[in-house]
């Protein structure tokens, strides 16, 4: 990447709204994903992105330091999967019952029911690993997809998650380990 | 050649490493049939994630140009930035308290015991899977988390008779009885609410001390109960702390940190998923609170309680109980010892045992939105958080000036220089200095704004030590041995390249040593 992300912050903040949409260009696959792995649709995963990034313009002048741009955009989203969960839930009325919670994770994580999404959105090759996703821990999940989506940039993905080359290296190699192994499990256990 | 672990196949095949570390590994395939399957897996599931993450791309132009038009016509408004401050390196920012500075100032009041409370948030854990991995997976999505956490320190000291502290240091600092041991119990309500933010009573004899408060953004705000004042806080200020230790913190801080003020049940929720999968021995069945329970236990190096942050003690272990059915968390207990070094001037020295308990969790309970709206009572008076720790960046000349200022002040060296310890240490003189100021103005004042660490400002320059850890320069400490003023004894050691070696001796002498052949 040409420029890094303090400069483009700079430039927003100057007037210059292509430099947003060159940030967009940037980190927005990042956030559908993350968006993604809370609802599960790519179509309110891009809503929610979108909204993600129309507060992070909002808020830019917030930013306390902007070359950390990808961390902070990352914390945004978070924050509106959040509210998206906290308002498809008063929408189900009663999810608050612990064991109603269980049923509908369970449910939530029935192959067949994902399945038709995924085989529409996602090669048949790829299905399996994507199912395999919900396994990993946050971070770890966060860290596959920063690397994946932001062009195999070690340096790139690190800044997002705010971990040194090292650390880096231990989250995703464990991501890596842990799909390995649902994937095996799914093969045992179809 | 050993073979290589599955992990740097994984690595090599998303093309994560490069240079002479990939260069082997590729040699090494070449050689070993079973590696160059393990390689050519790992290559056909990266590039199974390479086609899973086409499907972010759907319609990225259409969306971009959607948003661009929705974005509203005036431009963003920068809030002056405080660059002076970015360059500056905040000690008590992580040797207090990573996450936040919050703990600062009851770790000059209470010194030994905060200090030893950072340990808690360095929690290192290890992958694995265990039966109790899956089964709280469902939890994950808890929109709130009520636990009770219960702090107990238990300081078995000698008081020092030469030190000059009159006497003051007890009564003030700590309650101290007649053989110089000191209990403290504190209990803590803990609120976390994913929409809402995180809420923290913290209790003392049934006396409120403390209420914090940690919206889901902005600032925290914090009431001290005591002494009727209030001081904010941002949890996300790192300002001035070195990139590297960010970088190390963030690594070493685990997804579950208290005292960080987690902002999202999640995180705990991973963070005891991690802590189950990592046990090294199931503690078998019990019954809590009328639950069956599973223990599990956790050696300490696993739980933080190790190299390089802290010094590794055996007896220090964490156990983690869960209901035996359905994998909730009941209880998380952590025990942490620590040997306190005499200190000049300072009447205490000895062991000090921190144990801090999780217990009487509550996963979605409804919890009111007043309840994490701070209200500033009448009469509390605002704390200005500017008496931030500004230190020098660390370097070796940093280093040399910090273990001449420490020894200034506490008639030695550090015993070890890992995270903790200085922490530990620094929380100590502090202890120390307030003292004193209390010896010299003879006032009984229990004020715990009544400090003074600007005195120790140059100390942060130990944190070089650990920058040479991250750095891979195996540095060697040997603080608890060498005299100061010792100019035969190697202090601190590190090295510079394959046949150089940086010393620095007992009287803070600094030269190059070549290494023997």
């Amino acid at each position: 990447m040409s420029v890094d992300d303090g400069k483009l912050v700079s430039g927003v903040l100057n007037g210059d709204r292509s430099a947003f949409a060159e940030l967009y260009d940037r980190r927005a696959r990042l956030i559908r994903a993350i968006c993604y792995d809370e609802c599960r649709s790519h179509q309110t995963a891009a809503d929610l992105t979108q909204e993600a990034f129309l507060r992070a313009y909002q808020k830019l002048g917030q930013l306390r330091d902007p070359d950390r741009f990808a961390a902070w955009l990352v914390g945004i989203s978070r924050q509106v999967c959040r509210e998206w969960r906290r308002s498809r839930r008063r929408e189900r009325h009663g999810l608050a019952e612990f064991a109603e919670r269980k049923r509908q994770s369970e449910a939530w994580s029935e192959p067949h029911e994902r399945m038709a999404e995924v085989t529409e959105q996602i090669a048949s090759l790829t299905a399996h690993e994507h199912e395999s996703l919900p396994s990993l821990t946050d971070k770890e999940r966060l860290a596959l997809h920063a690397y994946y989506l932001q062009e195999l940039n070690v340096d790139e993905a690190r800044s997002v998650l705010g971990l040194s080359r090292s650390g880096f290296y231990r989250v995703l190699s464990s991501a890596c380990e842990r799909l390995r192994r649902a994937l095996n499990r799914r093969e045992v256990h179809p | 050649m050993t073979c290589p672990n599955a992990k740097d196949w994984d690595l090599l095949a998303v093309g994560a490493l490069e240079g002479d570390q990939a260069a082997g590994l590729l040699d090494h395939v070449d050689t070993c049939s079973e590696c160059r399957v393990r390689y050519e897996e790992a290559g056909r599931a990266h590039r199974r994630r390479v086609q899973m993450y086409e499907a972010f791309d759907r319609d990225h132009d259409d969306l971009r140009d959607q948003l661009m038009a929705a974005l509203p016509e005036a431009t963003p408004v920068s809030c002056e930035a405080n660059g002076s401050a970015r360059g500056l390196y905040r000690l008590g920012d992580y040797l207090m308290n990573p996450k936040t500075n919050v703990t600062r100032r009851a770790a000059t009041f209470l010194a030994p015991a905060a200090c030893i409370l950072i340990v808690v948030l360095l929690f290192v854990w290890s992958g694995g899977e265990s039966a109790f991995a899956g089964a709280i997976d469902y939890l994950k999505r808890a929109e709130t988390i009520v636990c009770q956490v219960t702090k107990t320190l238990n300081m078995q000291l000698e008081v020092d008779p030469e030190a000059d502290a009159s006497g003051v240091v007890p009564e003030k600092l700590a309650r101290v009885d007649e053989s110089g041991n000191v209990q403290e119990i504190r209990i803590e309500r803990l609120y976390i609410s994913a929409d809402k933010g995180v809420r923290r009573d913290e209790y003392e004899n049934d006396t409120a001390v403390s209420t914090w408060y940690l919206p889901p953004d902005g600032s925290g705000l914090i009431l001290n109960h005591r002494h009727g004042t209030y001081e904010t806080f941002d949890p996300d200020d790192h300002a001035g702390m070195p990139d590297e230790l960010v970088d190390e913190v963030a690594a070493k801080t685990p997804d579950i940190h208290f005292m960080a003020l987690p902002d999202d049940p999640s995180r705990l929720i991973d963070g005891l998923r991690d802590l189950t999968a990592g046990a090294d021995r199931e503690l078998g069945y019990e019954v809590i609170d009328g639950r069956d329970v599973l223990g599990f236990e956790i050696a300490g190096e696993k739980v933080g309680f190790g190299p390089p942050w802290t010094d590794y003690a055996k007896e220090n272990r964490a156990e983690v109980w869960v209901d035996a059915d359905t994998g909730m968390p009941v209880r998380l207990v952590f025990h942490f010892v620590k040997h306190v070094a005499a200190m000049s001037g300072y009447p205490f020295k000895g062991n000090v045992t921190l144990t801090t308990t999780y217990d009487h969790f509550e996963l979605d309970s409804p919890l009111p939105a007043g309840w994490f709206e701070p209200v500033i009572p009448e009469g509390f008076a605002e704390i200005a958080t500017e008496s931030q720790l500004d230190v020098e960046a660390p370097d070796e000349a940093g280093l040399i000036k910090a273990l001449r200022k420490f020894n200034e002040l506490a008639g030695r060296y550090p015993t070890s220089l890992t995270g903790a310890n200085v922490g530990y240490e620094v929380a100590m003189l502090a202890g120390k200095i307030r003292a004193e100021q209390l010896v010299a103005e003879r006032t009984g004042r229990t004020d715990m704004e009544l400090h003074s660490m600007d005195e120790l400002s140059d100390i942060g320059g130990l944190a070089f030590y650990m920058l040479l850890e991250m750095n891979g320069q195996a540095p060697e400490y040997f603080g608890d041995v060498v005299k100061p003023g010792d100019a035969e004894s190697v202090l601190i050691r590190w090295r510079l390249d394959e046949r150089h070696v940086r010393v620095i001796y007992g009287d803070l002498r600094a030269e190059t040593v070549a290494q023997p052949e």
